[in-house]
């Protein structure tokens, strides 16, 4: 999708990246591959043995069980399951719960007096500052807050080229 | 006695430092996949959200601090949004930069912008509660300075509001910046780690924490909750906290997506991490006693699961530790048994359940980002690298929050935002 003539989604990959440094992140993370592979590479053995003697490939020696390995891991994938259960329940609840929330009705919005009160302001004066494109903010230590429109001329005039907002006066307790 | 101890220690350590991580991996797998199928499959695309009869209007903050650089980029894009009624209001608190002349001449240039300015540096919390006492509406949607919110975030926002339990609401964040591994990285790891977590989180009804970088509220719930506390390292945290225990739910939208900027140097994402690891314990420790009292019961499954995580990271320090000396050969024979450093079974399987992990998110994550499984090759070095640098920030960051004086206020930090 494009957003304000721009290609979207806006990502950034640097263009002045040298192709060698490029090489050399793709380079190691292939050999990181190969690593992982190669500790595999006794499981591997393991799992695909009897496809390779199929092939033609001789008796292949492993020393590993799987049997064994099944029985050291299966404590852990049972507290996994267990786990995966409770939040199958939890997730049917939670599930319920959205189904009956979209028939929740919607809570009182909080009103401009209740968080006048909050900062030290009185209602009309936070109601006057919010019509403002710019103000300025004055918090005391104990939170209570002083507004003020915008003190220099530049300010001033540019917060008169809001439509529908003038400038206010002295604003705040 | 003692010999019993050491015994159990010896067996119990191995045991925890594979068996968290894999039945956590699984735990988070299904929940995702629950999700998917609960919610996520029937979501309308993300290009076209259904319609709803009215769209409540919403205002957007963007607190900044040092933003001169990126605010117009970030202000001129939210103010682009696809949504009717809403305003943006920039919160400059007290930036020592130009912010604050950017800011006055967008006002000229947006008409929904608003600039609010702080005389003084107060801190990001103080910014967004005077961002919202400013604000007219009733739902608060914060972004940072310098994160590009999506057009139709606002739309999909709006319609998870549309339940009247919801106080909360926690975006996607995607990362812009990916010209090194550590970027490319980061992108596997929003998908597959946080979001899947997130979804996981979503299924079992709680929320560990929004991202304070796209996150939404209720004015009506923040108010209850006691809005955003200044001495708070990560404040996300602490707010998401505060909202659930006051008996709100805060959910997870993937379709609230923001397009954010990450650290690209490993100083930048070892401070970035060390701070989010700082955060998560100054919770543990500020939530312990509500925790203890009960007052929070349907929290504490994410409570212990963040305790285990921060356990974990010390055993596997240790670990680590002994695997290191028994490779030089200086661990004592006692201290041997199970620990090595280059990954056996137990390593493998672990890499292995990862991989799945990470497959399986970026599966889910196709929806909202084509050519996801591209960064499934950057992917194996998350074990390596990631792991450890959680680890090692985790550890470090506990004494740091236990020892920091309890009432100090948090300051802003200015983050490495990649190469450009």
């Amino acid at each position: 999708m494009s957003h304000l003539d721009r290609p979207w989604p806006p990502l950034i990959v640097a263009a002045h990246l040298p192709p060698l440094v490029r090489l050399r992140d793709a380079a190691l993370t292939l050999l990181m591959w190969i690593g992982f592979a190669i500790l595999l590479e006794k499981e591997f053995i393991h799992f695909f043995r009897k496809d390779l003697e199929s092939f033609g490939l001789g008796a292949i020696y492993s020393d590993g069980s799987w049997a064994e390995f099944v029985d050291q891991l299966l404590p852990f994938v049972l507290i996994a399951m267990v786990l995966a259960l409770l939040l199958g329940f939890a997730g049917l609840a939670s599930l319920r719960r959205y189904r009956r929330s979209l028939r929740v009705p919607q809570p009182p919005r909080l009103e401009a007096a209740q968080q006048a009160r909050r900062a030290g302001l009185d209602e009309a004066a936070l109601v006057a500052a919010r019509e403002l494109p710019i103000v300025i903010v004055h918090i005391a230590k104990d939170g209570r807050c002083r507004i003020e429109p915008p003190q220099t001329a530049t300010e001033r005039a540019q917060a008169r080229t809001g439509a529908t907002r003038g400038d206010g006066p002295l604003l705040g307790a | 006695m003692a010999d019993g101890v050491t015994g159990f220690l010896l067996l119990a350590i191995p045991f925890f430092c594979f068996g968290y991580p894999f039945v956590m991996s699984w735990y988070w797998i299904v929940g995702a996949v629950l999700y998917h199928l609960g919610h996520e499959r029937a979501m309308a695309p993300h290009d076209h959200p259904e319609p709803l009869s009215h769209w409540p209007p919403i205002s957007i903050l963007v607190p900044c601090y040092n933003e001169g650089e990126n605010a117009e980029e970030t202000l001129s894009t939210a103010a682009a949004a696809d949504y009717p009624d809403f305003e943006v209001i920039a919160i400059n608190d007290g930036s020592r930069d130009n912010t604050g002349e950017v800011l006055n001449r967008l006002t000229a240039q947006i008409p929904r912008l608003r600039v609010v300015h702080l005389a003084q540096n107060q801190g990001k919390a103080t910014a967004l509660n005077t961002g919202a006492l400013l604000a007219k509406h009733e739902l608060l949607i914060c972004i940072d300075g310098d994160a590009l919110l999506d057009p139709l975030a606002l739309r999909w926002i709006a319609h998870t509001f549309q339940r009247g339990s919801v106080g909360g609401l926690a975006g996607n964040p995607r990362i812009r910046n990916r010209t090194s591994v550590l970027g490319r990285l980061q992108v596997g790891e929003f998908s597959s780690i946080i979001g899947l977590i997130r979804r996981a989180q979503t299924t079992y009804g709680r929320l560990f924490t929004v991202s304070g970088v796209i996150c939404a509220f209720r004015k009506r719930a923040l108010e209850e909750a006691g809005w955003w506390s200044p001495r708070t390292i990560t404040d996300d945290i602490d707010v998401t906290w505060r909202v659930q225990v006051a008996g709100w739910r805060v959910v997870y939208e993937p379709n609230a997506i923001v397009w954010i900027l990450m650290p690209e140097t490993l100083r930048g994402l070892w401070k970035q991490r060390l701070r989010w690891a700082e955060g998560g314990a100054q919770m543990m420790t500020d939530f312990f006693w509500p925790m203890l009292t009960g007052r929070a019961v349907s929290l504490l499954p994410i409570y212990v699961n963040f305790v285990l995580s921060v356990i974990w990271s010390y055993v596997m320090l240790y670990s680590l530790a002994v695997g290191l000396l028994l490779t030089v050969g200086l661990a004592p024979p006692t201290l041997a048994a199970g620990f090595y450093l280059v990954p056996q079974w137990w390593g493998l399987t672990l890499t292995l359940t990862y991989l799945a992990q990470a497959l399986v998110s970026h599966l889910l994550e196709r929806r909202y980002e084509r050519h996801m499984l591209r960064g499934l090759f950057w992917i194996i070095w998350y074990p390596l690298a990631y792991w450890m640098l959680s680890t090692a920030t985790t550890v470090a960051a506990l004494p740091r929050a236990v020892l920091r004086p309890r009432q100090e206020r948090t300051t802003w930090v200015s983050p490495d935002r990649g190469l450009r």
